[in-house]
Formats: C-alpha cells, sequence, structure tokens
C-alpha cells in the first residue's frame, strides 16, 4: 500500500517546524499542509479534537499529536537516521533535558515576553539559572546530539531560532554570546545546517510576526 | 555482574508509586530509600539537582529522574512484561494520554484541592473537563479490557486512589460513577490488580498528610500582606 504521510502545521510554529526537520533528516517525504489557526480547518478539527492544534501528523488516515509523542513516533516508525539514541540510558537523558525545556524553559520564556516590569528582571534572572543548567549539557559536544543533531538539538531549536527573534523584539537579550558562549556556539553551528536552515521561518516575515502578536497583546491590556 | 537499582521516593507520591508499580510488575528487586522531602538528604539534592525531587532510579551508576522517562527506561531495561504496546501508533496514544491527564487533570485537581475562590472554582471545571475527555478515551479504546496493565494505567493510576483523598481533603466532586462509568470500570480492575492492592500508600495517612498540606500551600501562593 501506497504510504500517505500528511504533516498540519503553520510557518511559524517552532512545534510544526520541529516534525519537519525530523522528517527531513530521515528523508521521509511527506504532504505539507498550512493551517490558519484563526479559521482551522475541518481536517484539523477532526484530526486533533483534544487540542485542536498544530501540529498534526497523519499516517495512513491515523493522526499522531503533541510534537514531542511526533518525534518519538517518527523515530520509531522510520528506522533510518535516528534522532534518539539507541542505549536505554542516553534515551533517558535525551527525553530528560527534551522535558525540561518543553516544561521549565518554555514557560518561563512566555513569561519574560508578557510580564510588567517589575517582574521581568526576576523572570530574567531565572531564565538565566535554567539556561546555564542547559548550556551544562553541551559539555565539550557539538550538539546535545554528540557530532551531528539528535532530539534535543530538534526540541531546542525554539531556544535557538524562536526565543532570539522574540528578544530582539522586545529589547531583552537572554542568550547572549558574552553570558553563554557555548550556547551561542551551539546555535551557530546549529543554524548553519542545511536541513535546519530549511525548517525555520523567513527572519523578516517572522520578525513582523512577533512585532504584530506582542502589538496585539498590548493593545488588549491597555487601560482604556 | 549483579545489578543494583535504588529508587528514591515519598510514601504518598503518586510520582513514585509509578515507578515502583513498574519495578514490581517486571519483577526487578531494588533497594526504597525514603525521602523527607521537606528536608532533603544531600544524596537527593546531589542525584537530581536539577528538580531536587523524587523519584529518581539509581541503576548501578545510572541516574534517572521524572517519572515517564523512568518508566520509558525500565520498559528498555528489562524487557519482560512490557509497559508500553509494540506498535508505535498505539505507543504514541499511551504517551499522548499520559501528557494528557498529567497536564490537564492531575495539576488542576491538585490545585482546585488547596485553592479557594475563583482559583479552586476554575480548577475545578478544568478537571472535570479533562476527566470527561479521559472518559471518552477508555470508553472508546476499553483500556481496561484484558489482564494487564501497561504504562497508561500506571501514569493515570493516581485517579484510582489519590483523586478520591483530594476531593475529600479539598471539599470538591471531580469524579462521580455515573458520570464515568468506564473510568469507575477501570479504577475497580486496576485497585485490584495482585501487584497493585498490596502497593499503595495507607490512606488514613494520606488524608492526615494532605489535609495538613492544603493550608500550607494556600498560604504559599497567597502571601498575607505585612502589617505596617
Amino acid at each position: 500500500m501506497a504510504e500517505e504521510l500528511k504533516l498540519y502545521g503553520t510557518w511559524v510554529s517552532p512545534f510544526s517546524r520541529r516534525v519537519e526537520l525530523a522528517l527531513k533528516l530521515k528523508g521521509i517525504p511527506y504532504e505539507y499542509i498550512e493551517e490558519d489557526l484563526h479559521n482551522k480547518s475541518p481536517d484539523l478539527i477532526k484530526y486533533n479534537p483534544i487540542h485542536q492544534k498544530v501540529p498534526v501528523l497523519v499516517h495512513n488516515g491515523k493522526p499522531i499529536v503533541e510534537s514531542l509523542v511526533i518525534l518519538e513516533y517518527i523515530d520509531e516508525t522510520w528506522k533510518n537516521n535516528p534522532i534518539l539514541p539507541q542505549d536505554p540510558y542516553q534515551r533517558a537523558l535525551a527525553r530528560f533535558w527534551a522535558k525540561f525545556i518543553e516544561e521549565k524553559i518554555l514557560p518561563l520564556a512566555m513569561k519574560v515576553t508578557n510580564s510588567e516590569e517589575k517582574e521581568k528582571e526576576k523572570v530574567v534572572v531565572e531564565m538565566f539559572q535554567l539556561m546555564k543548567v542547559l548550556e551544562g549539557e553541551l559539555n565539550g559536544k557539538d550538539f546535545f546530539g554528540g557530532e551531528s543533531i539528535g532530539y534535543v538539538d530538534i526540541v531546542a531549536t525554539i531556544i535557538a531560532v524562536w526565543f532570539q527573534v522574540t528578544q530582539e523584539v522586545i529589547g531583552v537579550k537572554i542568550v547572549s554570546e558574552e553570558k553563554f558562549p557555548v550556547l551561542f556556539k551551539w546555535i551557530e553551528k546549529l543554524k548553519s545546517i542545511d536541513v535546519v536552515k530549511e525548517c525555520i521561518p523567513p527572519r523578516d516575515k517572522h520578525i513582523t510576526y512577533v512585532k504584530a502578536r506582542i502589538e496585539a497583546a498590548l493593545l488588549k491590556s491597555a487601560p482604556n | 555482574m549483579a545489578t543494583q537499582v535504588k529508587l528514591l521516593g515519598f510514601w504518598c507520591s503518586p510520582f513514585s508509586f509509578r515507578v515502583e508499580w513498574a519495578l514490581k510488575l517486571k519483577g526487578v528487586d531494588y533497594d526504597y530509600i525514603e525521602e523527607d522531602i521537606f528536608n532533603k538528604s544531600s544524596t537527593l539534592l546531589e542525584l537530581n539537582p536539577v528538580h531536587k525531587k523524587v523519584p529518581v532510579l539509581v541503576h548501578d551508576n545510572k541516574v534517572i529522574s521524572e517519572s515517564f522517562v523512568i518508566l520509558e527506561y525500565v520498559d528498555e531495561t528489562w524487557e519482560q512484561n512490557p509497559l508500553l504496546p509494540k506498535d508505535p501508533y498505539e505507543r504514541a496514544t499511551a504517551r499522548f494520554w499520559a501528557k494528557f491527564a498529567e497536564e490537564k487533570l492531575l495539576d488542576a485537581a491538585w490545585t482546585a484541592m488547596w485553592s479557594k475562590g475563583e482559583t479552586k472554582e476554575k480548577a475545578l471545571k478544568d478537571s472535570i473537563e479533562a476527566l470527561e475527555k479521559i472518559e471518552g478515551e477508555f470508553k472508546e479504546k476499553r483500556h481496561f479490557e484484558g489482564e494487564s496493565i501497561g504504562y497508561l494505567d500506571l501514569a493515570v493510576g493516581w485517579i484510582a486512589y489519590w483523586l478520591p483523598v483530594w476531593e475529600e481533603v479539598g471539599s470538591m466532586q471531580i469524579f462521580s460513577q455515573e458520570k464515568f462509568p468506564a473510568i469507575t470500570g477501570w479504577m475497580a480492575k486496576f485497585l485490584s490488580h495482585p501487584l497493585i492492592k498490596d502497593n499503595l500508600p495507607p490512606k488514613d495517612k494520606m488524608h492526615v498528610y494532605f489535609e495538613g498540606r492544603r493550608d500550607p500551600i494556600y498560604n504559599y501562593f497567597n502571601p498575607k500582606p505585612e502589617d505596617n
């Protein structure tokens, strides 16, 4: 039977672009469907009724949702160019760090963007601490995955790319070369990989998008 | 070479029980070390410096923390009595629902237990909505059929035993047999499984413990303004 693989995503979602990166790393052909999240397609709602979010991977009619769950599904289904290590302990470490990024770093990054001035400073200090911990994991390696990019690198592209754009727009610098020389180097190396470049939003368009979102959020919360 | 497995846990943590259930299901011998989470040992802080929490599994020299990460490690290291199914799509489904229950139900139910007013109302509403979605999945997929329990049962096992305690301590109702028949059926099967029913914390002690936690946690998140 012919394999049918569809990915529902958006050009600017770090979560759907993660999945694209994994598929491209493995050379898996897929059909990409761009979603308008302000006008969700009936397919998206059908395939992801619980969260109604991207990304959704549909493999031979069966939907898989939640980017980390999708990454593991991809790795288990197409065994070439593995994303996760083979050894159970190394796999556990990779999952641990992916979770750390997702559950500790990302929510705090959102707080940096959304918090009031007086709270912002405290949150930024917390961010520095978390980023230092993450940086420690690189530990002399080119990538979190070792000599080539792996699961944690894929999950961390949000830090390498999306964080940088938001920081530029809101004028808060978290990952600077002075403070995080190792992480900074990792970002440069990651962004120089061709297949990664294919899975990053075009910078100008991305900056415009983030600016517009932040302005809209400010308008919403402005006093009358 | 003899293998050495140690588990640092807390006597009424649903997270450390998940790991204990997994180890017992696979017949893995382990040393259990009770941690006083209010007076953390230097060992715990050394083994889990990032989160400083239980459970922590130590297998020979390897240290693993975060209960779901530990469950997968246990499943991959000891292959007897598999926790996750073989098929990638079924594995993805189990992982999805474990994540969903953790993020949408557990946090909300816990918050509802200790909070008051609007916060409590919202947490209760969120809990019920999340449980309804889980009921839908259990009804459709009939997880409680079959003799063996696996990853998802262990991940959501707390619903069968901790949730009723939290409901009482929080003077609230999230679950009911009439509204959640599929979960009710699953709960009965889960709690009667030989390796589960003998491996649960004492309920009376749990009540005392969570009762004692409710107000301090509320006060922590709602500090009283200082007097002039």
